[in-house]
């Protein structure tokens, strides 16, 4: 398997503080992998610094190869899109926001949107099944609907890598499973990369194929759910007492909390 | 915005007749009663020495200061900031007092009339950097942050204002005083000629900028995940502000609150949509600023009011109300 992203000792942070130290790991192109780990492990920083937002203090990210801070930032947003945790409720139809997506697309100059532009917006709004909310504004909307129309903006970018930060922390189980299942079949039917931070082990054990495990700015351990998730890895990482056992029906590791009281 | 945005065209089309009824209600309604005739020398000269420059000058300022307006609301991402909420004319005020009081022999100089606006621009670009330094420092541009340092900004360069004027010999204390209250009162063809020209090359700039707002109005690291070189659009988008705002306080005085006005009901009418809410503010500005024009120099005729009293009056009390019914507005 070829290496989509790569990054080479990076170091990065915001001013003196640095969140990120001596990282090198490989992102594996056509799969889903999980960033997990205790807050403040990182997890947001590593995406920032992969989505062209912070720059290293050194070493390099590469996508496909290139460097993304000698490729210009419109070209890296051809090739990457971003999900956040939320979107700013600007008052704008969701229709408007989708359109978005097709910025790096935009001729320079160009003020109207072009026919592929409308064609591309309604292709992608209907896949991520928003039609019947197109028309409402973006502070209008459920958290879980704002998630769908990011996600339909995000494809809109048409993208090869797709990183989502915590997509599903303030969703309920409908929504989270919702977004987390029009994620998987996109990356099974399209071979969409995708990189996401994900504070649910539980969700990351089931939707990942590959998980990497942070604490402290470092990477401390990656490989498949089954290798990572087990209970001396999460109570090291987590100090936390856990027992991992298997979800009866999709056999992925699944970790359940003891509570102090019971110890 | 659709593909072919029939409803853009009538809100443009809309528009464009309310500034051109303004024009014309404006170039008939006088100290003298409404009537329009080209008939003798004395009736010719008042509409076309007196009221023509007025009205052109309205159209150009108006739209301008909208259009700053539009500019910095979608920079700071708040509907409350424009150049004269957060000090930036000001600066300019300050600019051209200095300018004024001790470069006034500078004038009379051939191509002398741009040195105001120059030196009103500098006023202004002094003030957006100071305010965006402090914005950012502070961390992601926190609106109370922006407001309150806006505001000891025009503390700060009224209270020199105060300073100059106190040094300043009788003959520019009135120039100065005149031009603190803003006026359209302005009879140098140059000047009117540069600003319809200036006025109508910030909307087509700040139209090429249009996108980069949309995507701005999601915040700035979304703006840049959406491919927006945000550092460049920002630079060239808080040049134009300033240099519109520096160019209107040169000519026509510290006139406040159109850019806080009219863009906050174009919003409402228009949409949020950049690409429209740009060109409608600019006419809704122009249309606004022509009419508060024609009150102020008919309402207590043959005597005039200053035109910012009659924008700061209604401005002000929406300003108020918009921040008292602030979540419903953002």
């Amino acid at each position: 398997m070829n290496a989509l992203i790569e990054l080479k000792d990076v170091t990065a942070g915001y001013g003196k503080d640095f969140h990120l130290r001596g990282i090198n790991i490989k992102v594996r192109e056509h799969g889903i992998t999980g960033l997990i780990g205790p807050n403040g492990s990182g997890k947001t920083t590593m995406l920032k610094t992969i989505g062209r937002i912070l720059k290293p203090e050194s070493g390099n990210v590469y996508l496909e190869g290139s460097d993304i801070w000698k490729m210009g930032i419109r070209e890296f947003s051809k090739k990457a899109a971003v999900i956040s945790q939320y979107i700013e409720a600007v008052s704008i139809p969701v229709f408007d926001y989708v359109m978005m997506g097709r910025i790096p697309y935009r001729r320079e100059f160009q003020l109207f949107d072009s026919a592929e532009d409308m064609k591309k917006t309604e292709h992608y709004i209907g896949q991520t099944g928003i039609d019947p909310i197109k028309n409402k504004r973006l502070d209008s909307i459920s958290g879980g609907e704002a998630q769908m129309a990011q996600f339909a903006r995000a494809l809109n970018q048409e993208p090869v890598l797709l990183l989502m930060d915590e997509p599903t922390s303030h969703l309920d189980i409908k929504h989270q499973s919702g977004i987390l299942d029009l994620t998987k079949k996109y990356n099974r039917e399209t071979g969409l990369t995708i990189i996401m931070a994900i504070h649910d082990l539980n969700l990351a054990a089931e939707y990942c194929d590959e998980l990497i495990l942070m604490k402290n700015g470092t990477v401390r351990y990656s490989g498949i759910p089954s290798e990572i998730l087990n209970y001396r890895t999460i109570e090291e990482i987590y100090e936390t007492v856990v027992i991992v056992e298997k979800n009866p029906v999709s056999h992925k590791p699944h970790v359940f909390l003891v509570p102090g009281d019971l110890l | 915005m659709k593909l072919i945005p029939f409803r853009n065209i009538i809100i443009i089309a809309v528009l464009l007749a309310i500034v051109a009824a303004a024009a014309l209600l404006s170039l008939c309604l006088g100290s003298s009663g409404l009537k329009l005739s080209l008939a003798d020398a004395i009736d010719k000269s008042i509409v076309l020495d007196i009221r023509l420059p007025r009205i052109l000058l309205g159209f150009a300022v108006g739209g301008a200061l909208s259009v700053a307006g539009v500019i910095l609301q979608g920079l700071f991402r708040n509907p409350l900031v424009e150049p004269y909420t957060t000090g930036i004319s000001g600066g300019a005020v300050l600019g051209v007092a200095i300018c004024i009081t001790f470069g006034l022999p500078l004038l009379q100089l051939p191509g002398g009339f741009l040195i105001l606006p120059l030196t009103g621009f500098a006023g202004s670009f002094l003030v957006i950097l100071l305010l965006y330094i402090t914005a950012v420092r502070s961390s992601s541009l926190n609106i109370q942050n922006v407001l309150l340092t806006g505001v000891m900004f025009s503390f700060i360069s009224s209270s020199l204002m105060l300073l100059i004027m106190a040094l300043s010999k009788a003959e520019s204390l009135e120039r100065i005083i005149l031009w603190m209250m803003g006026s359209l009162d302005q009879n140098n063809w140059g000047l009117i000629e540069t600003a319809l020209i200036l006025s109508g090359l910030s909307l087509a700039a700040s139209c090429f900028f249009a996108i980069d707002l949309n995507a701005l109005s999601l915040g700035e690291e979304q703006a840049a995940h959406l491919g927006i070189d945000i550092e460049r659009s920002k630079r060239f988008l808080f040049i134009i502000a300033s240099l519109i705002t520096g160019f209107c306080v040169s000519v026509a005085g510290v006139i406040g609150f159109v850019g806080l006005l009219i863009p906050h009901f174009m919003r409402i009418i228009a949409g949020r949509d950049h690409r429209i809410l740009l060109i409608s503010s600019f006419l809704g500005g122009s249309a606004f600023l022509i009419l508060s024009d024609t009150i102020a120099r008919t309402i207590i005729a043959p005597q005039e009011l200053p035109v910012g009293v009659i924008t700061g009056l209604t401005g002000g009390i929406l300003f108020i109300y918009s921040l008292s019914a602030r979540k419903a507005s953002v």
